[in-house]
């Protein structure tokens, strides 16, 4: 009798958790099908693609608004790209550094790293697009490009002196002791054995720059129209545009979240969005 | 011995630039003109006088205290709570995973992976869509009979921003407790229950203790990152009022191009964060060093 | 000729002094171990030997050229290290090849000295697997391997047997030792395995707190003890204090407190000096009360109490009883087992009874 009850209970909550978690997801997927869906009812009267064609540009069709984010997703996979080599290539010497020598003002440096995870990054924003204005950067791709490769960095440092941390060092003694010169040891030795890690890190700072919304709102608008901002702007009016978008930005995200979990670190996990 | 650096290899008697010199440069140039100046930007410029250039002043407090002292105490009282409430659930939920392992429990478990991943303007679209007066969530409850679809429930508020917060946050913070708790060996719990111990005083006198450090750390990490996350309230709540600080800033700069007290507001929300950011920075700080001694 | 010479050299890490102006050589050929417990500065030796840690003073010399100055990579020195240190993502035979590919070696030389260093550590059919597909022993073998098959000049090894079990270990000392043999490159091991350094050096170098304590052949550190610390160190010594009353030669004399006479070799010490003498268990023979005195002359003798008497198969391992003083003995099994409580005679050669002095003071370095 006890174990049905319990059995029961823990049936009932998996239930309550399961609509929790799925029903906000499965209002996005519905609502990007939604030709006709008057209320009260549940489900949409008639279901139709025709928002993911003509947001995929595969269709122009006035009835519906015709905007396409084929050119939004294509500026942010650009942003992405450039940001994930932008900050790979700074993160990668750094995080080696971090992880290998002993460096006066170590703490200082940590310190300087750790701070954007430990208070409010849309100050920071707010002040870059002062500075930024002034510049002339605000409202550019390059602007938005160096707000994308300061998140990024932050965690791409992370791990990859985590990532580095990891391989002992006499790996690389002993490629010195054979003839090998610093760069040659690492640049065939530590860098191969780094090399899941470093994919790990550059996958994630790919996902945070494609994600990426509060930086991007305060430098790229009103001229630079990344994914995230074209949600957020037909977010207003047509939601079932908004819907499309959310399901595009949804599914990289915890695909390859869910490939490089193991080698992060939990909080970095967190950390998005 | 081996606490000294491997590559290190400064000749004796040359002034030699170190090795990790040009490699960190880059790094940290950047952090510093990006982040380092901006962030102590934003404290000056909350002191910064609008009307007289140059001068510094409590103005913009005094402003921002006048128009938004409503907006800091909603975001602090929304943050404490829920990340009271986010914690509490998390420790409920990783206290079932870690002593039921079924397949009810396994599914939850990998339910509660979802949310961690999804970017938060995907999860601020889906609460939006979802919590919307004529929204799955009033459709539902409506044809339960539960709800008047005349008056449906009106969610783009506090119980809504809520609602959001507790769908991205406990499952995080699930993650990090319940990686706690599979740490505590199973001779804990069972030597316990040889000595008596009830389920529930196993949980309170040995589990909970022996994880504390985890539910702190997750407590940490939610509750800053519930003071400053800007776009689920700024796309449920948006101009309404009370709404939370991260709104106030972007209308000031927005509308007003009003730096000085967006900036204050901004300093307003370090505050918030004093505790929490100094528990954190010292521990991974420590986390760091041992991991250097080792 | 390859011989290493290290001349004051001296390195400190922040304020802690780790070698004080050390000064050693090692001859053309010469398998020379650094032997100390952990923190006596051995392994930083190496490290500076092998280029990884720049000394704060001093030179090193390999064939009397000055490598100070030199990275590591261009000492011409090979290295094992205690976890072997192969690249886990490279099989055995890239792991002995990358050093010959450094040297820009045309292929088919690398692959016939591979061979032949593979065939050199009976591991020929293992060249294509990768490194956590070998035992460890045969991952140490592989590492040494890597070290030779470059033909180093010098050949340095950093307790390349403490991850290993017993047996393996024990075989592997010969196995090094007779590699060393064939090969003749002058070598240093550093181990804190006082067993491991006996069995295969040529020359025994003990350390402590980055200073060199006694520097020569095994039989020489074992039967003459600079001081107390090593006389310690190299086995289950019991010290026996006392003042020096008699000095012959090398011969010498201490009285301990209750009285008891005992007569050993030491050196340096002066009539009224504080002194130790190190019995070592070995060294203690048992017998009936008044029996025959087999030792001859100089032998010296107490009366003891067996206290206990472990049978640990080959030997009988005694703690006796000397009248406040406790010793252990120990005595092939062959010979006739004593029981607890029996009253036995103890003898211990004066030629096999070191005495040092009781300085619990820093000894000075020689």
């Amino acid at each position: 009798m006890r174990s049905v009850l319990k059995k029961s209970g823990e049936l009932a909550l998996l239930v309550v958790v399961f609509l929790a978690v799925v029903g906000p997801m499965a209002s996005l997927v519905i609502w990007s099908v939604a030709q006709k869906w008057y209320w009260p009812n549940l489900l949409p009267q008639e279901i139709s693609f025709d928002y993911w064609r003509q947001a995929l540009g595969l269709q122009t069709s006035m009835a519906i608004g015709a905007v396409s984010i084929v050119s939004a997703f294509l500026l942010s996979l650009g942003i992405a790209l450039a940001t994930v080599v932008a900050s790979m290539a700074i993160s990668i010497p750094a995080g080696y550094a971090l992880a290998k020598y002993k460096i006066p003002f170590g703490t200082a440096i940590m310190f300087l790293f750790l701070l954007p995870n430990a208070f409010p990054q849309q100050p920071v924003f707010v002040n870059i697009l002062r500075i930024f204005t002034k510049a002339g950067l605000a409202g550019t791709i390059p602007g938005v490009m160096l707000i994308h490769i300061l998140v990024g960095l932050v965690f791409g440092v992370w791990i990859t002196s985590a990532t580095f941390r990891a391989i002992p060092p006499s790996l690389e003694e002993a490629a010195r002791s054979v003839g090998a010169s610093a760069f040659v040891a690492f640049y065939r030795i530590a860098l191969p054995l780094a090399a899941p890690g470093l994919l790990s890190s550059a996958v994630f700072v790919f996902l945070t720059s494609l994600d990426e919304f509060t930086g991007t709102f305060f430098v790229g608008l009103p001229f630079v129209n990344t994914l995230p901002l074209t949600l957020y702007s037909s977010s207003g009016y047509n939601l079932q545009f908004a819907s499309v978008i959310a399901l595009i930005l949804l599914v990289p995200s915890v695909v390859f979240m869910l490939l490089i979990q193991k080698v992060l670190k939990a909080e970095y996990v967190g950390g998005m969005g | 011995m081996g606490a000294v650096s491997s590559a290190a290899l400064p000749r004796r008697g040359e002034l030699r630039l170190p090795p990790y010199l040009p490699l960190l440069f880059p790094a940290v140039a950047f952090m510093l003109a990006m982040y380092g100046w901006p962030f102590l930007s934003s404290f000056y410029q909350s002191f910064s006088v609008a009307a007289r250039e140059g001068a510094l002043g409590l103005d913009n407090y005094a402003k921002a205290w006048e128009l938004y002292r409503k907006d800091i105490a909603f975001t602090f009282a929304a943050t404490i709570l829920n990340t009271f409430l986010a914690g509490v659930v998390a420790v409920l939920f990783s206290v079932y995973f870690r002593l039921r392992q079924n397949r009810v429990s396994a599914i939850l478990a990998a339910l509660f992976k979802l949310p961690i991943f999804i970017p938060f303007v995907v999860v601020s679209q889906m609460m939006t869509s979802f919590l919307a007066p004529h929204g799955l969530l009033n459709i539902a409850l409506a044809q339960l009979g539960l709800v008047d679809l005349e008056r449906p429930l009106q969610l783009f508020n506090f119980a809504g921003l809520s609602f959001g917060f507790a769908w991205k946050q406990v499952p995080f913070a699930v993650l990090i407790i319940h990686g706690g708790f599979q740490m505590i060996d199973n001779s804990y719990i069972e030597a316990a229950r040889s000595s008596g111990a009830g389920m529930l005083k196993v949980i309170l006198r040995v589990l909970v203790p022996m994880n504390k450090s985890s539910i702190v750390a997750a407590l940490v990490l939610v509750y800053s990152s519930i003071v400053g996350t800007f776009t689920l309230p700024y796309m449920i709540i948006g101009g309404k009022t009370p709404t939370t600080i991260t709104v106030d800033i972007a209308h000031r700069v927005n509308y007003f191009r009003d730096f000085g007290v967006a900036n204050a507001l901004g300093v307003c929300s370090y505050v918030m964060v004093i505790f929490t950011a100094a528990y954190y920075l010292k521990s991974r700080i420590r986390e760091a060093r041992q991991e250097a001694a080792r | 000729m390859s011989e290493l010479v290290l001349k004051d050299l001296e390195i400190r890490y922040g304020k802690v002094t780790a070698l004080d102006r050390l000064n050693l050589s090692i001859k053309d050929g010469e398998l020379v171990t650094l032997l100390g417990p952990s923190g006596c500065g051995k392994t930083t030796t190496l490290r500076a030997v092998s280029g990884f840690l720049a000394p704060q003073g001093g030179d090193i010399f390999i064939g009397g050229r000055r490598i100070t100055d030199i990275p590591p990579e261009k000492r011409g020195i090979g290295l094992v290290f205690q976890n072997y240190a192969l690249w886990p993502h490279m099989t055995v035979f890239k792991n002995l090849a990358f050093g010959l590919e450094m040297r820009k070696i045309p292929a088919e030389e690398i692959k016939r000295r591979v061979a032949a260093v593979l065939a050199s550590v009976q591991l020929s059919e293992y060249a294509d697997r990768l490194p956590r597909q070998l035992s460890g022993g045969q991952q140490q073998r592989i590492a040494l391997a890597r070290a030779i098959v470059l033909e180093p000049d010098i050949l340095l090894l950093d307790e390349p047997l403490s991850n290993l079990d017993a047996l393996l270990r024990e075989q592997m000392r010969f196995e090094i030792a007779a590699i060393h043999d064939r090969l003749g490159i002058t070598t240093m091991y550093v181990t804190h395995d006082q067993t491991e350094a006996m069995v295969i050096s040529d020359r025994i170098v003990i350390m402590r707190k980055g200073l060199v304590m006694q520097d020569g052949p095994p039989e020489e550190i074992y039967r003459r003890p600079a001081n107390k610390f090593v006389a310690g160190f190299m086995g289950t010594t019991s010290f026996v204090p006392g003042a020096v009353v008699g000095v012959e030669g090398e011969r010498c004399e201490i009285e301990t407190a209750e009285g008891l006479r005992l007569v050993g070799l030491g050196s340096g010490l002066k009539l009224g000096d504080r002194a130790c003498a190190a019995v070592r268990p070995e060294a203690v023979l048992l017998g009936k009360r008044g029996a025959e005195e087999p030792e001859g002359r100089g032998a010296n003798r107490f009366e003891a109490v067996v206290q206990r008497s472990n049978f640990t198969g080959e030997l009988v391992d005694y703690q006796l009883k000397v009248g406040s003083c406790f010793l252990r003995a120990k005595e092939p099994e062959t010979r006739k087992v004593h029981g607890c409580g029996e009253r036995v005679e103890l003898r211990i050669s004066a030629e096999r009874l070191p005495i040092v002095a009781d300085a619990d003071a820093e000894p000075r370095a020689v």
